[in-house]
């Protein structure tokens, strides 16, 4: 009997793969977050707010800049003046709700760039720093220290107050600040894969460095730096508001969550819904974005106990793998 | 690259005609551990010398913590070895570049004991297959790499849409074809086998056994199968080396070797394989020796085997036992046989 | 009584035969339609599909089977270890007391004393914070109310009767400081500490060495019969199952497909996955190309097959055994077998 013609007759009988046996990562999160109503509502409440936010302002950009006198510190909820100043008119007699769309929109553009900005730049630095390891690694984790230690606020005050205070250097600002922390969780991801044996394997292909850290660890690093940056927006958007609360982050007539609170605030006792409005969506948008980054990250790590991921969803999952 | 078809395997004694493919001379590779004030110095390959002919397969056989998997991949430079010399065709691997040893690699490849990890989780097979290709780019033009992707599926007996399916899916027997596959994309000449099967279930050890051992007489390929299984190795081997703590301490054709082992630490492994005798009475297995565990005497001095041996003498205290050369070498004082 | 019987199990010889040895005593343990099935987001997933056997005191039984087989699923349903989502059905007479069901403070009382159980992985099996000493003391104290150096004396002794060498000195040693085989034999010190009548290996020595291996199995050999307590042996590993138990039940996709001496099993297979696995083997094989790998794949445990759950990987499969599942029937006194054609297997062995 010719064993090698049975092995591939016994290979091909197998029975064949069901492609939805075993879904992917992406495929499994949206199964899991369906059945999960915290998160759930998390995301359609961001989505809702990032589609408005992107959408909208191309339609009323001009109509939110418009000042009418009349509507100074008009109060919310009457639709007698049309539904622009549904939530009331601002300092200026510009209407509060198109206001917070176009705000909404910078504050998110900012966060989404910065963080972007600092998620790349960090991870590439800490793949290199982990996989490179010696004196390299010793360097740039001195270097992360030396960033950490500092109040990043309190660095990102320094340097706006010496720079001029502009949308870009902000974003640059805010990237620098945050850097450290993608620097970290590259790092630390790459000293645990490099010891794998598919990257041994590369090696054994003859892999250069470079194409191991390219093609053999980056596509392990990327989940959890992407886990990580979704937190990181909440951070951020609540520190470029802070800076612009604080006068070194935008300046009039650009508009963002932060310059809003800080416009308000002389006008607290009279008119409370000029702070409260962009406040609250701060908020809003920050636990939101918190929410949905905390049960990424418990769903990509069973061990970790976590409140918004069932267990028992998890357990389903464990035991028919 | 044109291959022979023949089986004929080399028998008995070195003719001494053909270089070997490999030749590891005098292979050291020493860990440096502890904290620095109490440095200790772990000879985790310590002084190994084998041939590797062409078209052979050489198995290596040990415990856990022999150095066995060490000297895999000291001799693949893998970890750089901390002395001795690893000559392919007569060509020193040690002494190269890290561009040369790159390209030199395609010449020896490696398969890996853990076929859940050895293969990229986010890599389909077919990309794990290509990969070698994207490193060495001369190996097979770009037009031709699906049909080669699909006979080298077919090589080791998996169909070749499992070229579109990722490894999570396969079953670890299937998977280990895969990394065979990868092992033989860049057309080597040897293969390092380190426990090929040892992670799968004895019903699929069989499947791969085949695959290997078919691809072994079809291409010619050379092997060092490393493996922990005695009870496999007398099926698979030409030639075997027993290590034991970082050395080769018996080499012998396999039928040498099963037949009279000559050095008491390889009776102890082949008294205490299950299935070697039937109906096998563990009590009269190996006296003395399967109480210890595979940890001899620090140093360099005397025979690291002397504290589980039932034959040792004074002297196995004072003078290390070489391994000596000829076609059935022990290193022991007091051979049998 | 009927102390080995699976479910719709019509066979009436089957009494008798693997009981021969009991003589009308009670068993130790009866186990009778066990299953065990976990749930999941696709529905219930069956490791244990009606297991049904028994077992005298003193008795040696190896349960073989591959990853996915439900062997060691079996053996932890034993000791009471299925959590939810997994569910346990059927009826495990331990003693002539059904345990399913009941509450870990009940099954404590028959864990340790009555079943105890050793597990693949040493490492995990002991904590790794205490040193072994006081983990088989405080046990000691706990359990059997021993004082303080009673219980010191009784762990030294232990370890001496498990062959760990210095036993007085390694008493503080941690966890860690232990080599592979030397954990192992601490893990059955403290599995043998309470004096079971049942103990339970799952897989002790796959993770150890050959010669290591020789040690752990004689020192199980030797304690089964210095203290006549009941041994099975979950293992994958037949040759290895040889050295330790007189009988064996062999298990595929959740069920046990074969049954009986493991030596007269060895020669002459009456099933044929049975047969297919030995041939798999390299222990009696004289070259590569005699090892005859079972074609296909393991069985899915998410979909089992109508019929025989192995017809789709055996070579001798016919239309019947895609539509009825077989029984497992008696062949002999003492053998039984789940297959419709187990008398040509058995024939064509010889």
């Amino acid at each position: 009997m010719n064993m090698a013609q049975e092995l591939v007759a016994g290979a091909t009988t197998a029975p064949p793969v069901d492609p939805g046996r075993r879904g992917s990562g992406r495929r499994r999160r949206t199964r899991l977050l369906l059945r999960s109503p915290l998160p759930l509502t998390a995301a359609i409440v961001l989505v809702a707010i990032m589609l408005v936010s992107l959408i909208a302002p191309a339609f009323i950009a001009d109509a939110a800049q418009r000042q009418d006198l009349t509507q100074r510190l008009s109060p919310p909820f009457q639709l007698s003046d049309g539904f622009a100043f549904v939530l009331g008119g601002d300092t200026l007699g510009r209407p509060m709700l198109l206001q917070l769309v176009v705000a909404t929109k910078t504050s998110l553009l900012i966060a989404a760039l910065s963080v972007g900005l600092s998620a790349l730049v960090g991870s590439a630095i800490g793949l290199i720093s982990g996989y490179t390891g010696g004196w390299v690694d010793a360097l740039i984790m001195r270097l992360s220290d030396i960033i950490h230690t500092l109040p990043s606020l309190l660095l990102a005050l320094v340097i706006l107050y010496v720079l001029s205070p502009s949308i870009t250097n902000l974003i640059v600002v805010l990237a620098l600040t945050r850097l450290p922390i993608y620097m970290r969780v590259a790092r630390a991801q790459a000293l645990e894969i490099r010891e794998r044996v598919f990257v041994e394997a590369s090696k054994a292909l003859g892999s250069r460095p470079w194409r191991i850290m390219l093609r053999d660890i980056r596509p392990m690093v990327a989940p959890t730096v992407l886990t990580v940056a979704m937190l990181e927006v909440a951070n951020v958007i609540l520190q470029a508001a802070g800076l612009s609360f604080l006068g070194v982050g935008l300046q009039r007539p650009d508009v963002d969550l932060g310059i809003m609170v800080a416009s308000g605030r002389e006008y607290l006792s009279e008119a409370w819904f000029v702070t409260f409005f962009p406040g609250l969506l701060v908020v809003v948008i920050a636990l939101a974005a918190n929410i949905l980054s905390n049960w990424l990250r418990a769903v990509d790590d069973p061990g970790q106990s976590a409140l918004f991921v069932s267990r028992k969803s998890l357990r389903d999952e464990e035991v028919s793998r | 690259m044109p291959r022979t078809e023949h089986d004929t395997r080399p028998e008995g004694a070195a003719d001494g005609a053909a270089p070997p493919l490999l030749r590891v001379e005098n292979l050291h590779r020493h860990f440096v551990t502890g904290p620095p004030r109490n440095r200790k110095v772990l000879r985790a390959v310590d002084g190994v010398t084998f041939d590797v002919r062409a078209g052979e397969c050489l198995a290596v056989v040990g415990e856990s913590g022999s150095g066995k998997s060490t000297l895999a991949r000291a001799l693949m430079r893998l970890v750089e070895p901390t002395g001795g010399s690893v000559y392919y065709k007569g060509c020193d691997l040690l002494a190269l570049s890290g561009r040369e040893m790159r390209e030199e690699r395609r010449n020896i490849q490696m398969v890996f004991q853990d076929p859940y990890a050895s293969l990229h989780p986010r890599r389909t097979v077919g990309d794990v297959v290509r990969e070698a290709w994207r490193v060495h780019k001369d190996v097979v033009p770009k037009a031709q790499q699906e049909d080669r992707v699909a006979a080298l599926l077919r090589q080791v007996g998996l169909p070749e849409a499992y070229a579109s399916l990722y490894p999570s899916r396969l079953s670890g027997g299937e998977r280990q074809r895969v990394a065979i596959a990868r092992a033989l994309a860049l057309r080597p000449e040897l293969l390092v086998l380190d426990e090929p099967v040892s992670a799968l279930d004895v019903s699929i050890q069989a499947q791969v056994v085949h695959v290997l051992m078919k691809l072994h007489a079809e291409l010619g390929l050379a092997y060092i199968f490393i493996s922990h299984d005695l009870n496999l190795v007398r099926l698979v081997a030409d030639r075997v080396a027993v290590m034991y703590m970082g050395r080769v301490v018996e080499t012998g054709t396999a039928e040498e070797l099963y037949g009279h082992p000559a050095h008491p630490y390889t009776q102890a492994l082949l008294s205490a394989s299950p299935g070697r005798a039937t109906a096998v009475d563990l009590d009269d297995v190996l006296p003395g020796a399967v109480a210890g565990e595979a940890s001899g005497p620090a140093g360099t001095v005397g025979c690291p085997y002397r504290t589980r041996c039932p034959k040792a003498r004074d002297i196995c205290a004072t003078e290390r036992p070489e391994l000596g050369t000829g076609a059935h070498p022990s290193a022991c004082h007091f051979p049998a046989g | 009584m009927s102390p080995l019987r699976d479910r719709s199990q019509p066979a009436p010889g089957s009494d008798r035969v693997v009981d021969a040895a009991a003589s009308g005593t009670a068993p130790l343990l009866a186990v009778r339609d066990l299953a065990v099935d976990f749930a999941t987001d696709r529905g219930r997933v069956s490791a244990v599909r009606g297991v049904s056997f028994t077992l005298q005191a003193g008795q040696s039984l190896a349960i073989l089977g591959e990853s996915g087989s439900g062997k060691s699923v079996t053996g932890k349903a034993l000791l009471g270890l299925i959590d939810p989502p997994g569910r346990v059905r059927g009826a495990i007479e331990f003693e002539g007391e059904n345990i399913v069901g009941w509450d870990e403070a009940r099954l404590n009382t028959v864990r340790g004393p009555g079943v105890s159980m050793v597990f693949q992985d040493s490492f995990d099996s002991l904590n790794p914070v205490y040193s072994v000493g006081s983990q088989v003391t405080e046990l000691l104290r706990v359990r059997q109310g021993l004082d303080r150096r009673v219980a010191r004396e009784r762990a030294v002794a232990l370890m001496r009767q498990v062959g760990i060498p210095a036993a007085e000195e390694r008493l503080k040693d941690y966890p860690h400081q232990f080599s592979g085989g030397m954990r192992q034999r601490m893990c059955i010190a403290l599995a043998i500490a309470l004096r079971p009548r049942l103990l339970i290996a799952d897989e002790p020595t796959t993770a150890l060495d050959v010669t290591v291996q020789a040690g752990i199995l004689r020192l199980v050999r030797q304690l089964q019969r210095e203290t006549r307590m009941a041994l099975i042996f979950v293992t994958h590993d037949l040759a290895v199952a040889r050295l330790v138990a007189s009988e064996v039940a062999v298990m595929y996709a959740g069920r046990i497909v074969e049954r009986g001496g493991i030596d007269d099993i060895y020669r002459r297979p009456a099933h044929p996955y049975t047969r297919a696995l030995l041939a798999s083997q390299p222990d009696t094989a004289r070259s590569w190309s005699d090892l005859r790998p079972i074609a296909g794949s393991p069985p899915d445990k998410a979909g089992i097959v109508p019929g025989c759950a192995f017809h789709p990987r055996c070579p001798i499969a016919t239309d019947r055994c895609t539509t009825e599942e077989p029984d497992l029937r008696a062949l002999s006194a003492d053998r039984l077998s789940r297959c419709h054609h187990a008398e040509e297997v058995l024939d064509a062995a010889h």
